[in-house]
């Protein structure tokens, strides 16, 4: 039986759950995982007092109950399947190289933050900081994909240097903040200031978007490469129009701060009504 | 207070001209004496080594640039975070750690003083307040007076109160001692990206000299008596062809006392701008003329560093090289300073032959008492790399190794290929180690383990490899109180403040008002800091 966690009740302050992944898991009893040290607040508990451990340890492990106030789910994960039946804390996912993650419902912020590989798929909403390097950091996430079915908040995917942040519903204000390169893509749209600083990355707006004035209209076409990735969304789950993969998209070249070299898509609807 | 009797340890005392020989040591009531009753606690150091405390005199642990880092490093420290415990506080290690770990991890590699090497004295209450949170090791501070625009007034002005000054200085902000960094240069910098090419450039709007500047605060140093001689960090910094600055900056000095710092980024042969080479050879031999002088050698470890510098516009040299994270910030009338986080790689030409011309003023063969260790921490790298750089130092066959990782062509320009088969011993280690920096900063109870001195003892297993060895002693007493078992803090406490000082005239306020009311933002009487928090308590070491 898959190793299970459920919690036992809200705990009294955040608790650091990335010493347990399928990595250090598996193998291992309940009694044994329940003895393991994480921290909660300033202060070290005993798995056990926090969560009810069932099962044993595979590549799979799976989190139950009320679990917003736990942070770091899978962080720095290199391998295996974390499964989170309902919504849960900040930084889940934060730095993994491999894996996956699906989160049944909300993810809090930096949801996938500076993610190195694998795959964080969220069900339902993501807070600010999806996919985005951590305040100080240069170069953010590096590769992998991070799949929201919902809305992201603020700042998705900056300083992103390489991978995927797709997004079914809308990207708050800022998404794509000082990217290097890598893609966020928004059905819905994204908000306000999207790609301010952008280098070399691709921001992709699903509604129509009035780009910062760093940018600069270039094109209107259909861009092959971006219908491979529209195909590989919905591969993963998401919702995707048989509009987008064929209709025209408008590119727009910036951010003109950084040399030009980053663009941001807006999917045109009226060529499609045209057309 | 603890009686302890440290037994069968082989002493290595050079101060004392002690080299491995196994005796008792004792102390009690924080000092080593004779003798200790029956009762108190033996420690067993049999087959250890036993020397005094580390003594580091200079790096960079507090004041405004330090904090500066630490904000500028977030992505370096949260990988090493530090939990709390019942004994420690919660902190982060990294480059450049928060003070308590600082404190902490200075005491756990058997350091047991520790000088900030440039604090800029406006910001003496940071300074101050940052060293009363650093636990465990007593600590100083020198205070930046190369750029400061009312000594260069009283400089030009031929002032008989410029002694006066620098002793109120001392006074005002509880410093230690007197640091020049790249004099006149980051006046001309801040005001016009300006840099010295000859110490005979005038300052613009002062009508000095960087010369004038050299001479004047270090003969007013010398003539002061302070503890510790003019501390000088010499003009252009980093640049091919800079050791003929260095020379000149050493014969402006000349019969005067003074210590050089990380000798090592200014011992470059070559031209601005062109290739760099070793001149490491011709400034020992200088050295060797001039028992006035000593140096640190400031060597470069590969791997991530940070440079942290009052050398402002070295700062934005580096910044271009690297466009990256980078931080200038300017310090009215007295200093500039600036942050650039740094890799040195062993395959890059420039940053190989940095870390060879190092090693050649350990090598060549310069007395250890004139030589110290230091890695200009964190700017040459972390002072957790000592360890390893006393390996190369003691360890040939692990030095050779490691050359042959180094860049080739940058290697071979040195004379580490010249089957230089040198080997430092414990007791030329200890040397540089402690014994010749708290010489040289005048702590006549530091650095040695004579009756009467500091309890201040670290016990270390006599490993072959010394990189070991040296990462985690057996024991750190500091005060006569066991501070490390074998890596791990058994008690924490606060180390001393140690501040210099010289008489002074009071009249010389007088002097200082009014220059003070044209130039600071800062009222005069507010200047001085008088926080009793902050100045007590203290250990004062006076001029002599
Ligand atoms: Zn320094």
């Amino acid at each position: 039986m898959t190793l299970t966690l459920t919690a036992l009740t809200s705990p009294p302050a955040r608790v650091d759950l990335s010493p347990l992944v399928p990595e250090t898991t598996r193998g291992r009893s309940a009694i044994e995982v329940a003895g393991t040290a994480i921290r909660c607040g300033r202060d070290r508990v005993g798995v056990g007092e926090l969560f009810a451990v069932s099962g044993y340890g595979t590549d799979e492990l799976v989190l139950r109950g009320e679990l917003g106030r736990i942070d770091r789910i899978g962080a720095g994960m290199r391998g295996g399947r974390l499964r989170v039946e309902g919504s849960c804390g900040d930084h889940v996912g934060a730095r993994m190289t491999g894996g996956e993650i699906v989160i049944d419902g909300d993810a809090g912020a930096f949801a996938g933050a500076e993610l190195r590989g694998g795959l964080v798929r969220i069900e339902g909403s993501a807070g600010a900081s999806a996919g985005a390097g951590y305040p100080g950091t240069r170069a953010g996430m590096s590769g992998g994909e991070i799949v929201i079915a919902g809305d992201a908040g603020q700042e998705a995917g900056a300083a992103m240097r390489r991978g995927l942040v797709a997004i079914g519903g809308r990207a708050g204000d800022g998404a794509g903040l000082r990217m290097l390169a890598g893609t966020v893509i928004a059905l819905r749209g994204v908000g306000a200031e999207a790609g301010m600083g952008n280098k070399r990355g691709s921001i992709v707006s699903g509604r129509p978007l009035r780009p910062l004035p760093g940018y600069a209209r270039a094109v209107r076409y259909r861009p092959p490469a971006l219908a491979l990735q529209l195909r590989r969304l919905r591969e993963l789950g998401l919702e995707v129009p048989d509009a987008m993969l064929t209709g025209a998209w408008t590119r727009w070249a910036g951010d003109r701060l950084e040399l030009s070299r980053g663009e941001i898509l807006i999917f045109d609807e009226e060529e499609v009504a045209a057309g | 207070m603890t009686e302890i009797r440290i037994t069968g340890g082989a002493i290595h005392d050079p101060a004392n001209e002690v080299d491995g020989e196994v005796r008792d040591l004792c102390l009690r009531d924080g000092r080593i004496v004779d003798d200790v009753g029956a009762q108190a606690r033996t420690i067993d150091a049999r087959g250890m080594v036993v020397m005094p405390g580390g003594v580091d005199i200079h790096a960079h642990i507090a004041g405004p640039k330090v904090t500066a880092a630490r904000r500028l490093l977030s992505d370096d420290r949260r990988d090493d975070p530090i939990d709390r415990t019942e004994l420690l506080r919660s902190g982060t290690g990294g480059l450049v750690p928060s003070t308590f770990a600082t404190g902490y991890r200075y005491s756990l590699l058997g350091y047991t003083t520790v000088v900030e090497a440039a604090a800029p004295p406006l910001a003496a209450r940071h300074v101050l307040a940052e060293l009363r949170d650093t636990p465990m090791i007593d600590k100083a501070f020198l205070i930046l007076m190369g750029n400061n625009q009312v000594l260069f007034e009283l400089i030009r002005d031929g002032s008989a109160h410029l002694r006066d000054a620098i002793a109120w200085w001392l006074q005002a902000t509880g410093g230690y001692g007197v640091k020049l960094v790249n004099p006149g240069g980051v006046e001309l910098f801040k005001q016009s990206n300006g840099v010295i090419e000859s110490l005979d450039d005038t300052i613009a709007g002062f009508a000095v000299t960087p010369r004038q500047v050299i001479e004047a605060i270090g003969s007013a140093v010398d003539g002061l008596g302070l503890p510790h001689p003019v501390h000088v960090h010499a003009n252009n910094l980093g640049v091919a062809g800079n050791a003929a600055t260095t020379l000149d900056t050493m014969r402006t000095l000349d019969g005067r006392q003074a210590h050089f710092a990380h000798l090592q980024f200014h011992s470059y042969g070559g031209e601005p701008g062109g290739p760099m080479r070793s001149r490491a050879p011709e400034l020992l031999e200088h050295l060797a003329a001039h028992p006035e002088f000593t140096v640190d050698v400031g060597q470069v470890m590969f791997g991530d560093a940070v440079t942290t510098t009052a050398d402002a516009h070295v700062s934005t040299v580096l910044r271009d090289l690297d466009g990256g994270k980078w931080l200038n910030h300017d310090t009215e009338v007295e200093t500039g300073c600036g942050i650039v986080p740094y890799t040195y790689q062993a395959g890059n030409y420039v940053h190989a032959l940095q870390w060879g011309i190092g090693l050649e003023l350990f090598l060549l063969g310069g007395d250890p008492w004139q030589v110290m260790l230091s890695t200009d921490h964190p700017n040459g790298g972390s002072f957790l790399s000592y360890p390893k750089l006393i390996r190369l130092l003691m360890d040939r066959g692990y030095r050779e190794d490691q050359l042959g990782r180094a860049n080739r062509r940058a290697i071979r320009r040195t004379a580490l290929l010249d089957d230089l088969d040198r080997e430092y011993t414990l007791n030329e280690i200890a040397i540089i180690t402690r014994a010749a920096p708290a010489r040289r900063l005048g702590l006549r109870d530091k650095g040695h383990l004579g009756v009467g001195a500091d309890a201040d003892v670290t016990i270390y297993h006599d490993r072959e490899d010394r990189e070991e060895m040296f990462s985690t002693p057996r024991y750190v007493i500091q005060g006569g109180e066991l501070l490390v078992e074998d890596g791990d803090l058994r008690r924490v406490q606060d180390g001393l403040l140690l501040s210099g000082r010289a008489p002074f005239d009071p009249a010389v306020a007088e002097v200082l008002e009014p220059l003070f009311g044209e130039r600071y933002t800062v009222a005069f009487d507010h200047y001085p800091v008088r926080d009793p928090a902050l100045r007590e308590p203290a250990r004062t070491v006076e001029a002599s």
